[in-house]
């Protein structure tokens, strides 16, 4: 009998799909596409599951996921996918109006601002982790973060609470 | 790092459905690796003495065109087998249902197919071309349908024809169907985002299946031609010139087996070449310095008009009076000698379970624009095609 090439990545996936899939649904902003997404980066994993087993897989498959989802972005707007603002999921009783329009701000960013966003602030990387995981400069994420920041000012004015909160953390 | 926007962000990925991906995922990683090792068999087995400038690959004499066989009896609602007249545009909407809870419910009903509404206001469904597709379990599913293509007069209708497994090209009034050869797996066409484009007079058709085809067929004649890797047909003009294709910053034209760029790296959105052939317009935003994305909007957005053989500059403008928030989704037929229509949609206007596009006309002299039509309904997902877009 050879040597299962996917050995461990069941495991894997069991441990931290979810995870993912809650990164992945942030970064594109819709439930299917997120999991499109998201399989899709981890098909080709898969594909190379014993060289990427050895390192961090799951930062592997966090950069795969952003540059998946930048590629998305680009190629949505010739096929003409769209979808409505995300509904009630699991706490239908917990929709808070901030979170309503943080969503809808989110949409109005470019993937690399939203992703920026969400490395920095939901995934709590450093201004360095976010850089080797995009493959930028620190000073490019500083500047991301901080264009990220001002757009959802300027599109959002009632989660000044929310970036003033956030501002701070650009420097670290 | 304990901040109120993590919580914000940490509530809305509480929204994320459970998944379970492990036998998807395995499974397509075999296929993968066995299309894979089937296509490295093959090659090792075709003779390296080909030449690389030959690109034809249907050749020339024995090709045929490939014919279509129409629905024999058409039901209620269905678009006839013939005498339909130029289609206005084609939509789906996934049942203007909200899919976000997951898609087993829609599976199987009719309201999934694409239709089509002609300009004088007949609606049809498309059951022929596939649909949007929904499984058995809710996360059996692919949000984009496969695409489908009006030609810029409406007499032509370009999708992928359920039985026959291929894009087909159907004239409206006649009936008659033809088809572009290279079948494309049930998968393949699931899984991947095919594109698709059909030339200002319906005879050429162009099919992009990532990682497994990339073709432009004469229908007429059954010639298949093999597009270079990583560009793909944006628009084919009348007669099958010019051939615009990009990749993911520059545009070019495409002819004799080659891609010759006629861009640097920007945003752009292609457009067909104006009816007496001399003339492409794009629109483009340039790519910020620091190498982030540039907005997704209409922010700096220039319109560009370009030598349709040579690919070479004529004008360049700003576009003027457009919402900011539009963005750009595709370019359309020349409606003057100086406007150009452009599909966009008002991402600041999203309303919640309502799908809205608008085109405009865009004059490339001045960067002028005008709102032309609007078109919206009822839906959470879904897309619209207009005729040359």
């Amino acid at each position: 009998m050879g040597v299962d090439r996917y050995e461990g990545f069941r495991e894997f996936l069991r441990a931290r799909q979810m995870a993912l899939m809650r990164t992945s649904f942030l970064l594109c902003g819709d439930a299917h596409q997120a999991e499109e997404m998201l399989q899709s980066v981890l098909v080709k994993v898969a594909g190379n599951w014993r060289g990427i087993a050895r390192d961090n897989p799951e930062a592997y498959v966090r950069r795969a996921l952003v540059n998946e989802h930048i590629s998305w972005w680009r190629r949505q707007r010739r096929i003409f996918a769209f979808t409505g603002p995300p509904r009630t999921g699991r706490d239908p009783g917990d929709e808070s109006v901030s979170r309503i329009v943080l969503w809808q701000a989110l949409a109005r960013l470019t993937p690399r601002q939203r992703a920026v966003l969400v490395l920095r602030f939901y995934e709590d990387l450093s201004v360095q982790e976010a850089a080797d995981l995009l493959g930028c400069s620190p000073g490019t994420v500083k500047s991301q973060t901080s264009h990220a920041l001002g757009r959802l000012r300027a599109l959002a004015p009632e989660l000044a609470d929310l970036m003033d909160d956030s501002a701070p953390q650009e420097a670290k | 790092m304990t901040t109120r926007m993590h919580d914000e962000l940490a509530r809305i990925a509480a929204c994320t459905p459970d998944v379970d991906l492990a036998d998807r995922v395995l499974r397509g990683a075999r296929r993968r690796r066995a299309r894979s090792l089937a296509s490295a068999a093959v090659a090792a087995a075709v003779t390296v003495a080909v030449a690389i400038t030959l690109t034809v690959i249907g050749i020339g004499p024995k090709s045929t065109p490939m014919l279509g066989a129409p629905v024999a009896s058409p039901g209620k609602g269905e678009l006839p087998v013939k005498g339909v007249g130029p289609a206005a545009y084609a939509y789906y909407d996934w049942c203007g249902e909200e899919i976000t809870s997951g898609t087993a419910r829609l599976r199987g009903r009719d309201c999934l197919q694409w239709r089509l509404v002609t300009r004088s206001g007949e609606r049809y469904r498309v059951p022929e071309a596939r649909a949007a597709y929904a499984g058995p379990t809710e996360n059996d599913y692919s949000l984009i349908a496969p695409p489908m293509s009006v030609s810029a007069d409406g007499r032509k209708i370009a999708y992928f024809s359920d039985r026959d497994r291929r894009f087909a090209v159907r004239d409206l009034e006649s009936g008659v169907i033809l088809l572009a050869p290279p079948v494309v797996a049930d998968a393949d066409i699931r899984r991947n985002a095919a594109q698709i484009a059909l030339s200002a007079d319906g005879r050429y058709l162009a099919v992009s299946v990532t990682d497994v085809l990339n073709t432009l067929t004469d229908l007429e004649t059954g010639e298949l031609t093999e597009i270079p890797a990583k560009w793909t047909v944006h628009n084919i003009g009348p007669g099958g010139r010019p051939v615009v294709v990009g990749d993911t910053l520059r545009l070019g034209l495409f002819a004799g087996g080659e891609v010759t760029p006629f861009t640097g790296d920007a945003w752009h959105t292609p457009g067909p070449v104006s009816a007496d052939g001399t003339t492409l317009a794009y629109l483009s935003r340039a790519l910020p310095e620091n190498g982030g994305s540039t907005d997704p909007a209409t922010a700096d957005l220039t319109v560009t008009t370009a030598d349709a053989v040579t690919g070479e500059v004529r004008t360049t403008v700003t576009v003027r009076d457009l919402a900011s928030g539009l963005m750009p989704l595709g370019m359309g037929p020349w409606l003057t000698t100086t406007e150009v229509m452009v599909l966009a949609r008002d991402l600041g206007a999203r309303t919640a379970g309502t799908l809205a596009f608008d085109t405009y006309a865009i004059n490339v002299t001045t960067g002028r624009t005008r709102e032309l039509d609007a078109y919206s309904w009822k839906g959470w997902s879904g897309g619209i095609v207009l005729p040359g877009f």
